[in-house]
């Protein structure tokens, strides 16, 4: 149920007559179980990064066991209240509360969550909730109703008739007498709410592998629509990774188009990292360049995420000063990035090759996170090169035997002789030199050994 | 009247201590971030902070490419840190890695972009200011609006790399966000002649001439010696049998 729904005065367990005459616009949909099931594992996940002691206990309560988190997270008003932010922005709604005892915990979040159904006054139970000490737990849990105990069930009608209510008043009869009439279990129960303080069950893991599918409501044909409903999905896979402590190497979000019978397969969006990444700010910049690039064959009705190659988190320390260590790391997220948008082809990183011919030896090619160039090439420092290259050398008019580049050139050096690739169909013979125009720019050009008639071409400029 | 005086000069000394973007006019701006020195000091002794300011946009006037702009830089380039790379967006000419690597520069430090729209280009540059990996951006774009201009300045305030944006003479009249913009000549004999027309100090009158280091250009060509077959070794016309015993 939305906020707006509570506020037309819809409540649970009404009948949907009842609802569509009280609020006609509202729209209802079935219960889904898969989506159910979801929601609390996305929360519970979100807990683990607080405490690895994180319970299952009933079908839509979480425990968590914070007593050895309350110094790393300095206290107990701040881990909860980053709790409710983080599960705020996976927009679930909860109800919590605090307690020295699981059981306690459970029965206050209970209590708080009829208070919000019933009386509908959430301002003066705010903070009546939390119960950071033994003394405050028995002053909250003494007024509570019987009832609230499951093991109570059975008995309400018995204990209302000896004007027992409240759980204080439960507690306050003789133990042995209440345990011959009631039995052992309702007792225990009763010890273990006010003071047993560690909880024995199986704590909850998160999956291994992420998997998330997020079905849309309505059938989306713009990418930048579909960027705000993979953000969280996007979002739920980062709590999965600060769950597990994990890093992102590569996922691939599947888009799924129309069902039936204008069936198509998926589109699937690769995204590979050159740095892991675990945080919302590293992994939403690539997502959104990858789908805004995206044609889109047709509408989509679903996303898929799924987590492909998974690494370690590398312990990044949270300093004051940039520190120069994460630099490359950063390097490598911004050629991610790049090349998302711009396309690999466009983005050039160097790969010299040892060769005579300048515009062999001058190789770049497309940037691909697979290959790393590490070869370097001893380059003879004796003689200058020029820091432009043409990419075709450009054919110059000649006057009065002297080449002309808007003006008359003037050679100041050379000449160096350049011949090569005899091997292969590219073979030069060139005399390289160093001219200047009247503006003072320099070129590098060169003549053409092999001709009758000297041809002259421009190939650099020294910069 | 003496009193009023000398509290007037007070306030105006307490306000100039009281915030570093606060300076007269007559004065050179102290710059709140670090940087880096030009490597010539002619031009060091001209500039506020003595050298090119990180993290703000630096405009290069140049008449055209080829005049040594590139050789202004080299100093700057080796003085920021020795791995961080550095990105050239939109260059006019493909860069020359023999080049680059003559200069004592690794290759790996190089990274060319060519995009293929300006939107793209200004996008990329916003990245890699926001990104602050890099030790320098160096930009050719043209035209360019004075919006984007003030955008990218923006987003280079908060890194400290160096950004320099190449534009033509043309547009030295109008108006630009950036901190320091110099004017490039180049004379026959090989030197750089600036001219700054905006700093944040008074107005800078004279240009300043940088020789280019004459051992560069000039140097006496130490050609590789050609590859010659060695002369025949003198073979003895008769072979002494050797004597049978």
């Amino acid at each position: 149920m939305t906020p707006g729904a509570q506020q037309c005065g819809l409540k649970l367990g009404m009948r949907c007559a009842t609802v569509r005459s009280l609020a006609p616009e509202c729209l209802l949909y079935p219960r889904d179980q898969r989506a159910e099931q979801n929601a609390y594992a996305q929360a519970a996940q979100a807990a683990l990064a607080y405490s690895p002691s994180v319970y299952q206990h009933t079908h839509d309560t979480l425990l968590i066991d914070v007593t050895y988190s309350l110094r790393l997270f300095g206290g107990v008003r701040l881990i909860v209240h980053g709790l409710r932010q983080q599960l705020k922005r996976l927009t679930l709604q909860v109800q919590s509360s605090v307690a020295p005892t699981a059981t306690g915990a459970w029965l206050l979040a209970q209590a708080a969550q009829q208070s919000t159904q019933h009386l509908a006054q959430r301002s003066i139970q705010r903070s009546a909730h939390y119960a950071c000490s033994q003394a405050t737990l028995e002053r909250l849990l003494n007024p509570l109703p019987c009832a609230m105990l499951p093991s109570a069930q059975p008995h309400l009608v018995w204990l209302k008739a000896i004007g027992c209510e409240t759980l204080g008043g439960l507690r306050a009869l003789p133990r042995s007498g209440l345990q011959r009439r009631v039995g052992t279990v309702l007792l225990t129960e009763l010890e273990q709410a006010y003071t047993q303080t560690v909880w024995r069950q199986t704590p909850y893991f998160a999956p291994e592998q992420f998997i998330e599918q997020l079905d849309l409501l309505d059938r989306l044909d713009h990418t930048a629509a579909l960027v705000a409903f993979s953000e969280r999905l996007a979002l739920s896979l980062c709590t999965w990774l600060a769950a597990k402590q994990y890093a992102l190497r590569s996922a691939t979000l599947e888009l799924h188009h129309e069902r039936g019978r204008h069936a198509c397969p998926p589109t699937t969006l690769e995204l590979a990292f050159g740095e892991p990444v675990w945080l919302m700010d590293q992994l939403m910049p690539l997502l959104r360049e990858r789908l805004s690039r995206q044609n889109l064959v047709g509408p989509v009705v679903a996303l898929t995420l799924r987590s492909q190659t998974l690494a370690s988190q590398s312990a990044r320390s949270a300093t004051l000063f940039p520190d120069p260590l994460q630099a490359p790391a950063d390097y490598r997220r911004l050629l991610d990035l790049l090349s998302a948008r711009l396309g690999t082809e466009q983005v050039l990183q160097p790969a010299p090759l040892a060769d005579h011919r300048p515009e062999i030896a001058n190789n770049w090619i497309p940037l691909d996170a697979l290959t790393v160039v590490a070869t370097s090439i001893a380059s003879s420092a004796s003689t200058e090169r020029p820091f432009w290259l043409l990419a075709e050398p450009l054919a110059l008019n000649v006057r009065n035997d002297r080449p002309i580049y808007h003006g008359p050139l003037q050679l100041l050096r050379g000449p160096e002789r350049i011949e090569s690739g005899w091997w292969d169909h590219l073979r030069i013979a060139r005399d390289y030199f160093v001219a200047q125009d009247q503006h003072a720019v320099r070129y590098w050009i060169y003549r053409e050994r092999d001709t009758e008639q000297a041809r002259w071409f421009l190939h650099g400029l020294f910069a | 009247m003496l009193i009023s005086k000398t509290s007037s000069v007070c306030t105006s000394a307490s306000l100039l201590k009281l915030h570093p973007a606060l300076w007269r006019g007559s004065q050179f701006g102290t710059r709140a971030g670090p940087t880096v020195s030009t490597g010539f000091s002619a031009l060091d002794a001209e500039l506020p902070g003595k050298g090119w300011p990180t993290g703000a946009l630096i405009e290069l006037l140049t008449p055209n490419s080829g005049i040594g702009e590139i050789r202004l830089l080299r100093a700057a380039l080796h003085a920021t840190a020795r791995q961080q790379p550095v990105v050239l967006l939109q260059p006019p000419y493909q860069p020359n890695i023999a080049c680059w690597s003559g200069w004592r520069f690794g290759p790996q430090r190089l990274l060319c972009l060519a995009p293929q729209r300006a939107r793209d280009a200004y996008w990329a540059a916003e990245q890699i200011l926001k990104n602050g990996s890099c030790a320098a951006l160096l930009f050719w774009a043209h035209p360019i609006q004075t919006s984007i201009l003030k955008r990218l300045h923006l987003a280079a305030q908060n890194s400290q790399t160096l950004f320099f944006m190449f534009r033509p003479l043309a547009v030295q009249s109008q108006a630009s966000p950036a901190v320091l913009r110099v004017m490039l000549a180049a004379e026959q004999t090989g030197a750089l002649t600036l001219s700054i027309l905006k700093r944040r100090g008074p107005a800078c009158g004279h240009a300043i001439t940088l020789a280019s280091p004459p051992s560069e250009l000039f140097s006496t060509v130490t050609h590789d010696p050609m590859d010659r077959p060695a002369p025949a070794q003198p073979r003895p016309r008769h072979v002494a049998t050797p004597l049978a015993d």
